[in-house]
C-alpha cells in the first residue's frame, strides 16, 4: 500500500481538486450561488447533442479505423523481412511530430487553392477538391478521421506487434500441418491470441479520441457551421472563448459521465471476473 | 494514521491560501513592473523599456512577450486569478470584458492628473470602447480600419480603369464579375471573402457590410438582437451571394480567414479584397510585381462606409504588484512621439498621427476609414454570439440554409445570451 | 518466426511501401517546405519540387527565435517529468501489481478516470493549485502539470508488465531477507527494463510535444517550451511558414532519432510486458 502512496497523493491533489472544482461549478451560477441552470440548459441546447453526435461518429470511425489499419500493419510488422527497424521507426513518425503542427500542415494540405492533396486530386480528375475537402459537408468528417488514424495507427501496429509475441508458435505449425491458409490461420489463431490487446486498446483510443481536441481545433475549429464541432471542442469554447466555466464544467460532467458508463459497460463486456478487481 | 495525517495536510494546503495576493508598493522604493506586451511589437517594446529606464532607475521593466495564440484567455486566467502582471497589452474589443470581471483598475485619476493623455484627441470609437459603467479601464495605443485593396494589373486586363476603385456594392459586384476567370489551370476570382479559419476576421468583414447598410447586430440599447431584421439580412445576403449566386469569390472561401485572402491575392488568385494596413508589407515583399491600388470601403449606393475598429490598449489589472509605477510607465507610453514609434500600425491619437511614420502615401485610404470605424458592441456574449453567426454564415454558404431562415436562427441562439 | 507462414513477399513490401508512405509524407511536405524559398511556399497551384532551394528558414530558427532556449527548457521538463512519472508508476506499478488492499480497485480506477476529464476542465483548476504553491512559471511547475498526463498511462503500463513478472524469482529474494523495496529494484526492475524504457519513451514525448499547459502555466520566456516556440512564428498578421515548418522540422528530428536507435528496446519493451496471453 505503501507503494502506491505517491501515486495517491498527486491523485488527490491533481485530479480529484479538478474535478471537485468542476462539480462545483456545474451547480453554481457566476456568483456562487446553487442552481441546476446549467444543466438544464445544456439538455436545452441543441449544439451539445449535435456536437455529441459528431462525437460519436468522430471517435467511432477513427478507433475503428485505427485498430483496423493498426492491426494489419502490426500483423505486416511480424513478418521476418529487412529493414524492419526502418519501417518500425517510419510509422511512428506521426506519433512523434507534434500535434498541433501536424494538423496545420494537414489543413494546409488539404486546401483548395494552395493544398498539394486537392492539387494531385483535382489532377486525378475529382474536380471538387478545389473547394478544399475540409470546407465540403460530407468529406469534412472522413478528412479528419483520416489525420486522426494517420497520427495513431503506429500506437496500435505497435502494441499489436508486442501481443503477436504472445502466441505459442506451436498453434501455426499444427494448423500448417492441417492445411489452413494464411486467412484461416488469421481468423482461428492470431486474432483470438490478440484479443486482449485489441481489448485495450479499445478502451484507451476511446478515451483519447474523446480528449483529443489538437486536430480538429487546428483543422477546422469545428466548422464548417459546426459540422465537425465535437463535444470536448465545444467545452473548451465554452470556457476559453465565451469565458462561460459553469456551463463548461456541466458538460464536462457530461462528457465525465458518458465515457464513465462506457467504460463501464467496456469493462462488463469485455474482462473476466478474475481480471476485474 | 500517518497516511491519513499527510493527505489531510495536503487537503489543507489546498483549501488555505487560496486567497489573491496583491498589495500597494511601498513609495520611493526600487518597482519592478511586469509587461505583457505582444511579441510583433518586438523589438520596439524593448527600446521604449530601456528608455524609460534611463529616465526613471527606480523603475525595472521586464518585458514579457506574448503570443497571440489563446491570448484573449491567458489574460482573463491571470487577472482572475490574482498573480498578474502590471500591465497588458489588450486589444480594443477585450477590454470591456476584462472590466466586466472587476478585476481591473480603473484609471479616471491617473487620466485627469496627466499631461499627454488627451480624451478628445483619441479616436472617438476606440475612446468610447474603453468606458465600463462610466469609468475608463484602458489606454488606447493603437487603432485602424481596413481599407479596400485590388490588384491594378489586373484591372487593366478586364479593361477597368486602374485609378478608379469601387465606391458603391453595385460598382463592386460589376468589377468582381469582369475580373472573375473561373476556368483553366489558374483560375482567378474578382473578390476574397472570409468564410472560414479566424472567426474574428469574418465577423469583422461582415460587421462593415451590416452597418454600411444600416443595420446592426444589437439594438442600440442592447436589448434585443436584430440580426435578423431586413438591412441586416440584406447585408448578409449580398456578402453569401458573392459566393454562392454571383460566384465571384473563390470557392475554397469556407477555408479562408485573412491571412489566406492575402495569400490568394499575393498569388494572383484573386483581385480584390479588404484589409488592413498590415497587408501592405507582405504583398510588396512576396509579389513585388503587383501594383497596389487602395480605395475606400465600397458601401451601398447612398450610404456611408462602415468597418469594424481594430486596434490595442493597456490596460491595468488592481491585483498589480506595482500599480503605481505601472501608471506612470502607461503615462509615459501615451507621449506623442512614443505612441506613434510603438504602434505595429497606426497609433490611436491624431496627434500621433501625424507623425512621419505615417506619411506614406500608401496609408491615406486607411487614415481615411478610421473615422467611419466603430467597435463591436460590448456586450458580455459576444464571443459567443460571434460565434452563433459564423456558424450560420457558413450555413448559408454550404446551401443548407436560406438567408433569412440561418438570421433567424441565429437570432434564436443570440437572445439567450443578452 | 519460423513456425509462422510467410505471406506473399510482394503484397506485402507493396503494403508495407503504401503505408511508409501514408506515414512520411506530412513530414516530408514539412522539410520540403522549409527549404523552399518564401515566394514559393504559398505559390498556386502547390509544387511538389522547390524551384529553389534556401537554408535561410533555418538559420533564421537559430537565430532570430528563442527556439534554441526553448529547446533547453523542453528538455530539461521532459526529463524531470519522465524521471519523476517512472519512479512514480514504478512504485505505483509494484503496489498494484503485488499487493492486494481495500481501495486498490477504487485508486486503479480513479487513475484511469483522470484521462475521462476534458483537458478545458483541468487547466484552470491546475492553474489555482500552482499558483498557490508558487510554482507557477518553474521547471517544477511544468514537470508537475505534465505529470497529470502521463501517470495514468505510466501506472497503467507499469502496473502490467509487473504483473507478468513471476512471483517465483522475488520469493527466492525474499527468503533471502530482502526487502520488499530492495526486491523490486534488485530483481524485478532489471528483467523489465524494456518496459520501462517503453514507458520512458511514452512520457518524454507526450511531454516534449504539448502545448496547451505550457502555454497556460509558463508564460516567462524562460521556461517556456519548444511547442509554444513554433507558435511565435505566427505573429499577428503573418505566419512565417517556412521557420516553423524548419522549427518543427528541427523539434521531430532529436525524436525520431532516439526512436531509431532504440526502437528495438522500445518494442520489446511493449512486447514482454503487458500483453502475454
Amino acid at each position: 500500500m505503501l507503494f502506491t502512496l505517491p501515486v495517491s497523493l498527486f491523485l488527490l491533489t491533481f485530479i480529484l481538486f479538478p474535478l471537485f472544482t468542476n462539480i462545483r461549478l456545474s451547480l453554481t451560477d457566476p456568483t456562487g450561488a446553487l442552481t441546476s441552470a446549467n444543466f438544464a440548459a445544456m439538455l436545452r441546447d441543441h449544439t451539445v447533442w449535435a456536437s455529441l453526435w459528431v462525437t460519436v461518429v468522430y471517435v467511432g470511425g477513427s478507433v475503428l479505423l485505427q485498430i483496423l489499419v493498426g492491426t494489419s500493419v502490426g500483423i505486416a510488422l511480424d513478418q521476418p523481412m529487412r529493414l524492419r527497424g526502418l519501417v518500425r521507426s517510419i510509422i511512428l513518425v506521426p506519433w512523434v511530430v507534434p500535434g498541433i503542427v501536424a494538423a496545420t500542415t494537414w489543413a494546409w494540405m488539404y486546401h483548395g487553392d494552395f493544398g498539394i492533396i486537392s492539387r494531385a486530386l483535382i489532377d486525378l480528375g475529382i474536380s471538387n477538391a478545389r473547394q478544399g475537402l475540409l470546407t465540403h459537408p460530407h468529406t469534412v468528417l472522413p478528412a479528419l478521421i483520416a489525420v486522426n488514424v494517420w497520427k495513431m495507427f503506429a500506437f496500435v501496429a505497435v502494441m499489436v506487434l508486442a501481443g503477436l509475441q504472445g502466441i505459442d508458435i506451436t498453434l501455426y505449425e499444427a494448423a500448417r500441418v492441417d492445411g489452413s491458409s494464411f486467412w484461416d490461420e488469421l481468423r482461428y489463431i492470431t486474432l483470438p491470441g490478440i484479443r486482449h490487446v485489441l481489448v485495450s486498446i479499445l478502451l484507451l483510443l476511446t478515451i483519447w479520441g474523446f480528449n483529443s481536441i489538437t486536430i480538429i481545433y487546428a483543422m477546422t475549429q469545428g466548422g464548417p457551421a459546426e459540422l465537425s464541432l465535437i463535444l470536448p471542442l465545444h467545452v473548451y469554447r465554452m470556457g476559453f472563448s465565451f469565458f462561460n466555466f459553469n456551463a463548461a464544467a456541466a458538460e464536462s460532467i457530461f462528457l465525465f459521465l458518458i465515457l464513465t458508463i462506457l467504460i463501464a459497460v467496456y469493462l462488463k463486456l469485455f474482462t473476466s471476473r478474475r481480471e476485474q478487481e | 494514521m500517518a497516511r491519513t495525517l499527510v493527505l489531510l495536510m495536503c487537503a489543507l494546503t489546498l483549501t488555505t491560501g487560496l486567497w489573491a495576493s496583491g498589495s500597494g508598493e511601498p513609495p520611493n522604493k526600487k518597482a519592478t513592473v511586469t509587461w505583457w506586451a505582444p511579441n510583433f511589437n518586438d523589438p520596439r517594446s524593448d527600446t521604449l523599456a530601456a528608455k524609460f529606464m534611463k529616465d526613471n532607475p527606480n523603475i525595472t521593466i521586464d518585458v514579457q512577450k506574448t503570443v497571440s495564440a489563446g491570448l484573449q484567455d491567458k489574460i482573463l486566467v491571470a487577472i482572475q486569478s490574482g498573480t498578474t502582471p502590471d500591465i497588458i497589452d489588450g486589444q480594443l474589443g477585450w477590454v470591456v470584458s476584462y472590466a466586466a470581471t472587476g478585476q481591473l483598475s480603473a484609471l479616471d485619476e491617473g487620466i485627469a492628473r496627466s499631461k499627454s493623455i488627451v480624451p478628445s484627441d483619441f479616436v472617438p470609437g476606440a475612446w468610447s470602447g474603453m468606458k465600463y459603467n462610466g469609468k475608463i479601464y484602458g489606454i488606447p495605443y493603437r487603432a485602424e480600419s481596413h481599407a479596400f485593396l485590388y490588384n491594378k494589373n489586373m484591372y487593366r486586363d478586364a479593361g477597368l480603369d486602374p485609378n478608379t476603385p469601387p465606391k458603391t456594392w453595385t460598382d463592386l459586384l460589376q468589377n468582381a464579375r469582369k475580373l472573375t476567370k473561373a476556368t483553366g489551370d489558374k483560375p482567378v476570382y474578382g473578390l476574397g471573402i472570409c468564410g472560414g479559419g479566424e472567426v474574428g476576421n469574418m465577423i469583422t468583414l461582415l460587421m462593415g457590410f451590416i452597418w454600411m447598410n444600416g443595420g446592426d447586430v444589437v439594438s442600440s440599447d442592447y436589448k434585443r438582437i436584430t440580426i435578423n431584421e431586413p438591412a441586416a439580412v440584406e447585408a448578409v445576403k449580398f456578402y453569401t451571394d458573392l459566393l454562392t449566386t454571383y460566384k465571384v469569390a473563390p470557392p475554397s472561401t469556407l477555408q479562408n480567414d485573412g491571412t489566406a485572402m492575402r495569400n490568394l491575392f499575393i498569388q494572383g488568385s484573386i483581385a480584390q479584397f479588404q484589409q488592413g494596413s498590415y497587408a501592405i508589407a507582405p504583398i510588396h515583399k512576396d509579389a513585388p510585381g503587383i501594383e497596389l491600388g487602395f480605395g475606400p470601403i465600397p458601401a451601398p449606393v447612398g450610404k456611408k462606409p462602415a468597418s469594424v475598429l481594430g486596434g490595442w490598449a493597456y490596460i491595468i489589472p488592481k491585483a498589480a504588484p506595482s500599480g503605481n509605477a505601472a501608471w506612470s510607465f502607461v503615462d509615459w507610453l501615451s507621449q506623442t512621439d512614443n505612441m506613434a514609434y510603438y504602434t505595429d500600425t497606426f497609433p490611436a491619437t491624431n496627434a500621433a498621427m501625424k507623425n512621419a511614420r505615417f506619411s506614406n502615401p500608401e496609408f491615406k485610404a486607411f487614415l481615411d476609414m478610421t473615422p467611419y470605424a466603430r467597435l463591436t458592441p460590448p456586450l458580455k456574449g459576444w464571443v459567443q454570439m460571434t460565434s452563433v453567426i459564423f456558424k450560420e454564415v457558413q450555413a448559408i454558404m454550404l446551401g443548407q440554409k436560406d438567408t433569412q431562415k440561418a438570421m433567424d436562427d441565429a437570432a434564436a441562439q443570440m437572445t439567450p445570451l443578452l | 518466426m519460423t513456425g509462422k507462414r510467410r505471406t506473399g513477399r510482394i503484397g506485402l513490401a507493396v503494403f508495407l511501401v503504401l503505408v511508409c508512405t501514408f506515414s512520411l509524407f506530412p513530414f516530408l511536405w514539412m522539410v520540403i517546405t522549409s527549404v523552399k524559398e518564401q515566394r514559393e511556399i504559398m505559390s498556386i497551384p502547390p509544387t511538389l519540387v522547390p524551384s529553389r532551394l534556401t537554408a535561410g528558414h533555418y538559420g533564421d530558427v537559430f537565430t532570430k527565435s528563442n527556439m534554441p532556449r526553448y529547446f533547453i527548457n523542453s528538455t530539461i521538463i521532459a526529463t524531470g517529468s519522465t524521471v519523476i512519472a517512472l519512479v512514480f508508476s514504478i512504485l505505483g506499478g509494484y503496489g498494484f501489481a503485488r499487493f492486494r488492499f481495500r481501495g486498490r480497485a477504487f485508486l486503479q480506477n480513479a487513475v484511469l478516470s483522470s484521462q475521462m476529464l476534458p483537458t478545458a476542465a483541468i487547466i484552470v483548476p491546475v492553474f489555482i493549485i500552482l499558483r498557490t504553491v508558487h510554482l507557477l512559471n518553474s521547471y517544477p511547475g511544468l514537470i508537475l502539470a505534465y505529470l497529470i498526463i502521463t501517470m495514468p498511462l505510466s501506472v497503467w503500463m507499469m502496473t502490467g508488465y509487473f504483473r507478468f513478472v513471476p512471483a517465483e524469482i522475488e520469493e527466492a529474494a525474499l527468503i533471502d531477507g530482502c526487502s520488499r523495496l530492495g526486491v523490486l529494484t534488485r530483481v524485478v526492475l532489471p528483467v523489465s527494463l524494456p518496459g520501462l524504457v517503453a514507458t520512458a519513451v511514452y512520457c518524454f514525448v507526450v511531454t516534449w510535444n504539448e502545448f496547451l499547459f505550457a502555454l497556460s502555466f509558463a508564460t516567462d520566456r524562460r521556461v517556456m517550451t519548444l511547442p509554444i516556440g513554433l507558435m511565435e512564428f505566427s505573429q499577428e498578421f503573418t505566419t512565417d511558414w517556412g521557420a516553423l515548418m524548419a522549427g518543427s522540422v528541427l523539434m521531430t528530428l532529436p525524436i525520431v532519432i532516439l526512436f531509431f536507435v532504440i526502437q528495438r528496446a522500445f518494442i520489446s519493451g511493449l512486447t514482454s510486458g503487458a500483453t502475454k496471453g
